[in-house]
């Protein structure tokens, strides 16, 4: 399945907390072309996960538009912003994000049960995927019991679950060593690459940031008013 | 998500925080044990209550007298009868036509003279008196020990109290009577001089085979209508000329049962229209219930603060569950959960820990009650009076255990929709 372009227009963010206001991005703009893997670098706070957060359908769009694959996600809510969470994104997090009452293969499986999918199709799909990531002899362990690379590995298998032409990764090694953190990126690239989705990726680190088609550098803009 | 999705994802997170979500389940257990246990008890009591006002016997239950109403017949549940009036078939066959009459037991009856084991006791008059054994279920009459006479048995009575103090017995003592024999006879006048009546007995000996309570009739013999039949027939062939007093009603008296306690009273008046005395135990009855109604609303009313307060239980578990969950609530959002999703998941969890606890309490509650209900048991069977027989209403098993599982998702409702309300953005983590 081929991957979604995005096209992100004039886009700005404005958080209020007790301390004030904080602006994360002004007019922020940014075009993706379908398929194209990119990283995004930038100093903490730039706003780095708010921009997947925005695309991803995580949060609400306050000004400016992001389009992605056609869809412009201003128009999406409620039900139908999950559904495109659901359809169309797959989610990597830093922190895994496991469900830790859950087995490796039951997380798996919970991301494919908000479409109607039947149990048995799950199930078989779970296991293509344990095997793709190579953590099928993990299966039936829960995330208390799996290292910090095979977390991944799962939570990787898990946002690719739906088949989805958009992949967001946000710091998906920032909690790995180096050499767990290079075999989990050498998968997130050679699934994607498999895919065909459109890969965004956010990380700290230029010798990660090297492997994408394109690099973007993110600026910290916050202006208490 | 469908049901049996939710209903997993909700089990495995209870499965997750046991230790809480088992407290949270006892607190409900032990109201709902407390409720039951109290309107098991209660629903004892009421039931034990008008029994023992309607003697045994039906709560619609009535009595008709041979007698005509008295001056004040449909005032008081027993007034004072008039003047003597026969019973007879055609009267039976009226009463029975009535609307709001349900069932006639016909009671009948004669004289007897009895001779009891102890020779020190004198030879006594009374009356013996007979109907269809295989109603006796729907009469005022209740076996203290041992059984009521076999239906069509001309060798088998049961006796009362009455006799019972004759004999030197009392209500404790009452078993030692069972299994001994008394002699009845039937008495006949014949003809005979002028100055004095002969008279001779048809002399039956009877087995005691158990001790009644009984207001249906004024006898202390009990026997089959087979029995009293015979000793009808033999005492109606007295000398008609010696004088001899005889019942010249058919029926001593019937033992009507109303369509209905509500039926009482119209069931009473019709039959005083036709001529005879009745009385019932209604408005005590009535009275009664509406006392015995108020202590079960307070007791309900008890019952329902426990669980009310273990509602709050569940709630205060469920927030601090949605509280330590906000990111996995994120996360759910951000793979496709709908808000309607995460608020099932945990609409469910609150459910199944109503559900458990209502289950557990309910089952528990019955328990106690079984327990209260021996030792009071124990207390009444010593005092000679019949024990509490301790049911499980099908009212308190639904309402203990689906009244748990309500109240529990309702307790859940806010959490629920605080869970679902969260942004989906708390996947990320806490920025
Ligand atoms: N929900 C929020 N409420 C208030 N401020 C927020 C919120 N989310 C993010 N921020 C602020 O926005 C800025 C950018 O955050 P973030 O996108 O997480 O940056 P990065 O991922 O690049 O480190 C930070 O200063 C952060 O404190
Ligand atoms: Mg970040």
């Amino acid at each position: 399945m081929a991957g979604v372009p995005i096209s992100v227009r004039d886009v700005s963010m404005r958080y209020s907390t007790r301390g004030g206001a904080v602006e994360v991005l002004a007019d922020f703009d940014l075009a993706v072309d379908a398929g194209e893997r990119l990283a995004i670098m930038g100093p903490s706070g730039a706003g780095k996960t708010t921009l997947l957060a925005l695309i991803g359908g995580l949060e609400a769009i306050q000004r400016g538009s992001i389009v992605v694959g056609g869809t412009d996600l201003a128009h999406l809510h409620g039900d139908a912003l999950a559904a495109y969470r659901y359809q169309t994104v797959g989610f990597v997090f830093q922190h895994f994000g496991l469900l830790g009452n859950l087995s490796a293969r039951e997380n798996i499986e919970l991301a494919m049960s908000f479409g109607g999918r039947s149990s048995r199709d799950r199930r078989a799909r779970a296991q293509l995927l344990l095997d793709a990531v190579g953590i099928a002899h993990r299966a039936d362990h829960r995330p208390a019991e799996l290292s910090g690379g095979e977390s991944q590995r799962v939570a990787l298998a898990r946002a690719l679950a739906n088949e989805p032409r958009l992949l967001l990764a946000d710091e998906p090694t920032g909690n790995l060593d180096g050499e767990t953190a290079e075999r989990v990126l050498e998968l997130l690239d050679r699934t994607a690459a498999d895919s065909g989705a459109t890969l965004l990726t956010v990380t700290h680190d230029p010798a990660v940031a090297r492997r994408f088609d394109r690099i973007i550098q993110l600026e910290p803009r916050v202006i208490a008013s | 998500m469908n049901w049996p999705d939710a209903f997993l994802a909700a089990l495995r997170s209870l499965d997750r925080r046991a230790g809480r979500a088992a407290l949270t389940v006892l607190a409900v257990a032990l109201a709902a044990a407390l409720l039951s246990a109290l309107l098991i008890v209660s629903t004892a009591a009421r039931t034990r209550v008008l029994d023992q006002l309607a003697k045994g016997g039906p709560l619609a239950g009535i009595q008709v007298a041979a007698a005509a109403p008295g001056p004040q017949a449909l005032d008081a549940d027993t007034p004072r009868p008039g003047r003597p009036r026969d019973i007879d078939a055609d009267a039976v066959r009226r009463i029975r036509a009535l609307r709001s009459v349900r069932s006639v037991v016909t009671l009948e009856s004669n004289p007897v003279l009895a001779v009891a084991p102890s020779a020190a006791i004198q030879p006594f008059q009374d009356t013996l008196a007979g109907l269809d054994l295989r109603r006796v279920r729907t009469l005022p009459i209740t076996v203290i020990v041992g059984r009521s006479p076999t239906p069509d048995s001309l060798t088998e009575v049961a006796v009362t109290e009455g006799y019972l103090r004759r004999v030197g017995l009392t209500r404790a003592t009452a078993a030692k009577a069972v299994g001994t024999e008394v002699e009845i006879g039937a008495p006949r006048s014949f003809p005979s001089s002028r100055d004095r009546i002969d008279v001779r007995g048809r002399w039956t000996r009877a087995e005691i085979v158990g001790v009644v309570a009984q207001q249906a009739i004024d006898a202390q013999f009990l026997g089959s209508r087979a029995m009293v039949r015979a000793a009808r027939a033999w005492t109606a062939q007295s000398d008609p000329d010696s004088g001899f007093e005889l019942p010249s009603s058919r029926y001593a008296g019937l033992f009507v049962v109303a369509d209905g306690l509500d039926r009482v009273g119209s069931a009473r008046a019709s039959i005083t229209r036709l001529g005879y005395s009745t009385s019932s135990p209604e408005n005590l009855i009535e009275t009664v219930r509406r006392y015995l109604r108020v202590v079960e609303i307070v007791l309900a009313g008890i019952g329902l603060i426990a669980l009310a307060i273990a509602a709050l239980g569940i709630t205060n578990a469920l927030l601090a569950a949605v509280r330590e969950r906000r990111r996995e609530i994120g996360v759910l959002k951000a793979i496709g959960a709908r808000d309607r999703d995460v608020r099932r998941i945990f609409l469910i969890e609150a459910g199944i820990t109503g559900l458990i606890g209502g289950l557990v309490g309910t089952v528990a509650g019955y328990g106690i009650a079984r327990i209260l209900g021996a030792v009071v048991n124990q207390y009444l069977v010593d005092q000679g009076l019949p024990g509490v027989g301790i049911g499980l209403p099908a009212l308190v098993v639904v309402g203990g255990v689906l009244g748990s599982a309500m109240l529990a998702v309702l307790a859940g409702i806010t959490p629920a929709q605080r869970a679902a309300r969260l942004p989906a953005r708390q996947a990320m983590g806490d920025a």
